[in-house]
């Protein structure tokens, strides 16, 4: 058939992972076909589809060979980088937890829970019966 | 009648058999299996999809494939 390629590609170099992230991008460009015949490669058929010129196929499996090095270097670069990553979606969703969180307990503040210096504590009828009698006896 | 033998370190049984859902009303598909492969059989094609019946759907069981690994 005329626009057909095989392609054998090395597993040391190619992580299977690249080469399925690759065969995915291309899926609907042309079909591939993989298989593997061999340890440590693994096949890859391309074949063209029906409106696809020999010029436009051609094309397509260069295209392939470099999106499987780019798949390639982007796991590597991905498993190099995995800590940092992890560290910075940690830090991120740390810092952007709700400020009321922070309970508030000031270790600075030396005040006594019983101190009442606004007389809140005090009950109202205690507070304004007091003043009451006060201004009855200024009356009289 | 054509036949296909799938490697199941890339052909996912499910995905297969999903795609066998999808293309079933195109063609006789008979699927089974062996340790390593996944064997299908296609009789009875719809003349007018023809041999592109095949590679359609294996991209359809490799696209499925690859989307089941990433869920």
């Amino acid at each position: 058939m005329g626009n057909e390629k095989v392609l054998q590609v090395n597993q040391r170099i190619y992580p299977l992972e690249s080469v399925l992230a690759t065969a995915f991008v291309f899926i609907d460009e042309c079909y591939v076909f993989l298989d593997k015949p061999e340890k440590n490669s693994i096949s890859v058929r391309l074949r063209g589809k029906p409106d696809t010129t020999p010029e436009a196929f051609e094309r397509v499996v260069g295209e392939f060979e470099n999106e499987l090095m780019n798949q390639s270097l982007r796991l590597k670069v991905s498993k190099r980088t995995e800590k940092i990553r992890d560290a910075i979606v940690h830090r991120a969703l740390y810092s952007s937890m709700p400020q009321s969180m922070d309970l508030g307990l000031d270790d600075d503040d030396d005040g006594d829970y019983l101190d009442d210096p606004l007389g809140i504590a005090v009950p109202w009828e205690e507070k304004y019966s007091k003043e009451d009698d006060k201004e009855g006896k200024e009356t009289e | 009648m054509t036949t296909v033998a799938l490697d199941k370190r890339f052909y996912a049984r499910a995905a297969v058999d999903e795609t066998v859902e999808a293309f079933g009303h195109l063609a006789k598909i008979t699927v089974s299996t062996t340790k390593d492969r996944i064997e299908l059989s296609f009789d009875e094609i719809d003349s007018e999809v023809g041999d592109v019946l095949v590679d359609e759907f294996l991209n359809y069981a490799l696209a499925t494939t690859i989307s089941n690994r990433g869920s």
